[in-house]
């Protein structure tokens, strides 16, 4: 188990530096931040200063060690165009993302679960069908195309809820049912999928044969081990969100990572785009590998392969 | 237990639905005497020599103040400075307003301004503006109330400069704190005090009672932070945002049927043109010929695309000169729209069946920017010009530019004189050795004329420069010249604003209607 989890771990450090090697070389010859970073009254000599002060007049290989060098010791550098250490961009960003990442994954799960269970019980019923069309609708919308008709209902017509921005929970509303609702969408579909599968199993009629109730076969039985896909898609889901979602919090206004890494690649602020991406590679190895040891623990079975493999 | 378990759910279910209904209730009670702007990007820095971008300068504005001031029509007032004057050809003094404090407390005397020019210009400061203060050889204090600048030759639109550039920061406290506090909390001597700043989501600034100017009229203004444009309508249209500046012409509309808001349309300081491509050009090129260059600016029904694509907002200009700008002879007219003369002078150049052209474009970079290529492109075709639009992002389009290696025939781009010197486009785009030029090597007359307008040494002298400048543009037509860039801002209707060319978002004159 223990060789196991150093492969894991040195597997997500070789991905990591390939992510960071690869935003590297694409940001560095892809624009130049001396020319996004001043306005068009700046001087050639202006610019020229720039790029000395963040070493873009080096080689590049000279510039890529240096980076690397700086990364092995934790320090991501500082902000081209804010100038403040580039952690203490990323502390001031996380949060917020962390918050709606939650608070979707809440929505996926409960409507996720909810419409996909009533969808498998109720096979073929008008509830199914209806439940399924929602279901697809919800992948297919896009978030941009979602949440401005949710501002303009709730925020602009109704007035329930704010437009936009962050602050108290009522601010969480909406941004969260765009961004879970999309994935609670996936999940539904996948929670009828699984659960049909091991509702024709035989436990379950055993289940119902010695005079189980009906909930206690579904919740306690069927859905129990129904549940492991649904994990997995869960698992991968919250990584992606904590990345960032660039879309949704554009939209809303949401001061999390998904804003900091795109603002920094339109403004070529290179330490900030390395650094979110370093974050997000290992958030998102993070999840991915804890997704797996839950796993383990959720199907025993998963658990004796690992020891006897 | 299951009923223990329900009754759980059901406290958990009112507690969320208190929370909500008091959240609500909270932002309706904010009133709107919190005056909030809806800006697109964040500042940068709370530290004027740390950015030039117009996000920031646009916020900083109200907490700092320059020597000289600029009123919403760019007439420069007094500012820090009550007074300036040439003592000789090189040196500019200016006499200071006297009992001044910072908002920190301290004082603001010439040692402040001397410590404020002396950072800003120091290369280690690495501040993107220097270029533009690059005359500048010294800043000395003469007592406590005199400064004198002394230039490294004569440059009488000094004063014009420091309408927009050079705030003046507070010694004392950058020495105390370091300048990274600076960076984190604004302090000036503006009309408005730092607060607080939440990055990406809002600025918040309070009313300084001791503002040299009077207090403003209103207490407090938060600055927030929106990156998307619809939603800044929508928050306007929702009555929680009051202001939000530079809208693209597509949101028009609902801020002109709301009873809420209005859209008001403030004096622009920025052309849209399709700079030609003229680097190294051969001179069998169609683009060779400024009769080319011309026909192409014939072609174009200027009025028609600020009617079906600005929603009417724009002029049209004849050169780099916009309606605001200082020095600019308004009575040279814009090319007129005629498709036949532009046929008549391709025959003339030699390409009867015209030639095969191409234009870098924009998407979402400047307001319109996609929809203004393409209609331009569409126009082009019309009389044999057959055009091909490449949308790329800015950061790669810019570098392309910079390095002059440009792959297409035309730069869609937009050029912002903030200074309202008619001469410092040309200097930036047109003149050959500019930053941002295209065209090179470029027209010697041209680039001797653009020296001259640096070193005018009067006004007068100045505007004669401009106004040959201006008539040898139009006859060399480096660029197709399009019209000025929207200056459109979504208010509430109860907001009295003015909005500045320069697109500062100074609130210190604004107040409320009722």
């Amino acid at each position: 188990m223990s060789e196991y989890a150093i492969r894991r771990v040195a597997f997500s450090l070789t991905a990591m530096l390939g992510v960071i090697t690869i935003v590297f070389v694409l940001l560095h010859v892809s624009g130049d931040p001396a020319t996004l970073l001043v306005t068009q009254d700046a001087t050639r000599q202006d610019m020229e200063r720039i790029r000395q002060a963040y070493g873009l007049d080096r080689p590049l290989a000279v510039q890529y060690g240096r980076f690397i060098a700086r990364v092995a010791r934790g320090d991501l550098g500082y902000s081209y165009r804010q100038g403040v250490p580039v952690t203490e961009l990323i502390a001031g960003h996380i949060g917020a993302t962390f918050e709606l990442a939650l608070a979707s994954l809440a929505v996926a799960i409960v409507l996720g679960v909810a419409f996909g269970t009533v969808a498998a019980v109720r096979r073929g019923s008008s509830i199914d069908a209806a439940a399924m069309a929602v279901a697809l609708l919800g992948t297919s919308m896009p978030s941009f195309w979602l949440g401005l008709l949710l501002i303009i209902v709730f925020g602009v017509k109704l007035g329930w809820l704010p437009v936009s921005g962050y602050g108290g929970l009522d601010h969480l509303i909406l941004p969260a049912f765009v961004l879970g609702g999309f994935y609670a969408a996936q999940v539904s579909r996948l929670t009828r999928t699984s659960l049909l599968e091991v509702l024709a199993q035989d436990y379950i009629r055993t289940g119902r044969a010695k005079g189980l109730r009906g909930r206690v076969v579904l919740f306690k039985h069927a859905l129990r081990n129904a549940a492991l896909p649904i994990l997995t898609v869960l698992g991968l889901s919250f990584g992606q969100m904590l990345g960032g979602a660039i879309v949704v919090e554009s939209i809303f206004a949401w001061p999390g990572m998904g804003r900091l890494a795109v603002q920094a690649v339109l403004g070529r602020d290179f330490p900030v785009v390395q650094g979110a991406a370093i974050i997000g590679a290992a958030v998102f190895l993070t999840v991915n590998l804890t997704v797996d040891l839950v796993y383990g623990w959720v199907d025993p079975r998963l658990r004796g392969a690992a020891q006897g493999a | 237990m299951r009923l223990e378990m329900r009754r759980k759910v059901i406290a958990l279910c009112a507690g969320v639905a208190v929370v909500l209904t008091m959240g609500a209730a909270a932002t309706r009670a904010q009133t709107p005497r919190t005056l909030v702007v809806a800006q697109s990007a964040d500042i940068d820095t709370g530290d004027p020599a740390g950015s030039t971008g117009l996000a920031t300068v646009a916020v900083l504005a109200n907490v700092y103040d320059t020597l000289v001031r600029r009123d919403a029509a760019l007439n420069l007032k007094p500012g820090l400075a009550l007074s300036w004057r040439a003592v000789d050809p090189t040196t500019w003094e200016f006499k200071l307003r006297k009992g001044v404090k910072f908002q920190d407390g301290e004082p603001f005397n010439a040692g402040a301004v001397k410590f404020s020019f002396d950072r800003m210009l120091d290369p280690k400061t690495h501040w993107a503006g220097a270029g533009a203060l690059r005359l500048i050889k010294a800043v000395t204090a003469v007592d406590d109330d005199t400064v004198r600048i002394t230039t490294s030759q004569p440059w009488p639109l000094l004063p014009r400069f420091l309408g927009y550039y050079g705030m003046v920061v507070p010694p004392g406290y950058l020495r105390q704190n370091g300048a990274d506090a600076l960076v984190r909390h604004a302090v000036g001597t503006g009309a408005y005090r730092f607060v607080s700043w939440v990055k990406d989501d809002r600025v918040e600034l309070e009313a300084n009672p001791d503002y040299w100017g009077g207090r403003p009229k209103i207490s407090r203004v938060t600055v927030r932070v929106i990156p998307t444009d619809a939603p800044r309508v929508a928050e306007l249209l929702a009555g929680s945002v009051q202001l939000a500046p530079l809208l693209p012409p597509e949101l028009f509309t609902p801020l002109e049927t709301s009873p809420r808001t209005k859209l008001v349309v403030g004096k622009s300081l920025s052309v849209f043109f399709v700079i030609y491509n003229l680097v190294n050009i051969a001179k069998d090129k169609p683009l060779a010929d400024p009769r080319v260059r011309q026909a192409l600016n014939y072609a174009i029904n200027r009025q028609a695309i600020l009617t079906s694509v600005m929603h009417n907002v724009g002029t049209p200009v004849a050169t780099f000169c916009s309606e605001v700008m200082d020095a600019c002879d308004p009575s040279i007219p814009p090319f007129p729209y005629d498709p036949n003369k532009a046929r008549a002078l391709l025959r003339e150049a030699g390409y009867p069946n015209g030639f095969d052209f191409s234009i870098s474009g924009t998407n979402g970079t400047y307001p319109g920017d996609r929809d203004i290529v393409l209609a331009v492109a569409a126009q082009l075709n019309q009389i044999g010009v057959r055009t091909k639009v490449n949308v790329s992002e800015v950061g790669v389009q810019l570098r392309a530019v910079m390095d002059r290696k440009l792959p297409e025939d035309g730069w869609f781009t937009r050029f912002t004189d903030f200074f309202g010197i008619s001469t410092i486009i040309p200097l930036r785009a047109f003149y050959s050795p500019g930053e941002w030029s295209q065209w090179r090597p470029g027209n010697g007359p041209f680039d001797q004329l653009v020296e001259e307008a640096q070193a005018a040494p009067t006004e007068a002298k100045l505007r004669d420069i401009s106004r040959r400048l201006q008539l040898l543009y139009k006859d060399q037509a480096p660029a197709i010249t399009l019209f000025t860039a929207p200056n459109a801002n979504g208010m509430s209707r109860d907001l009295q604003w003015t909005p500045r060319p320069d697109l500062e978002l100074t609130m210190a004159d604004a107040s409320w209607s009722r």
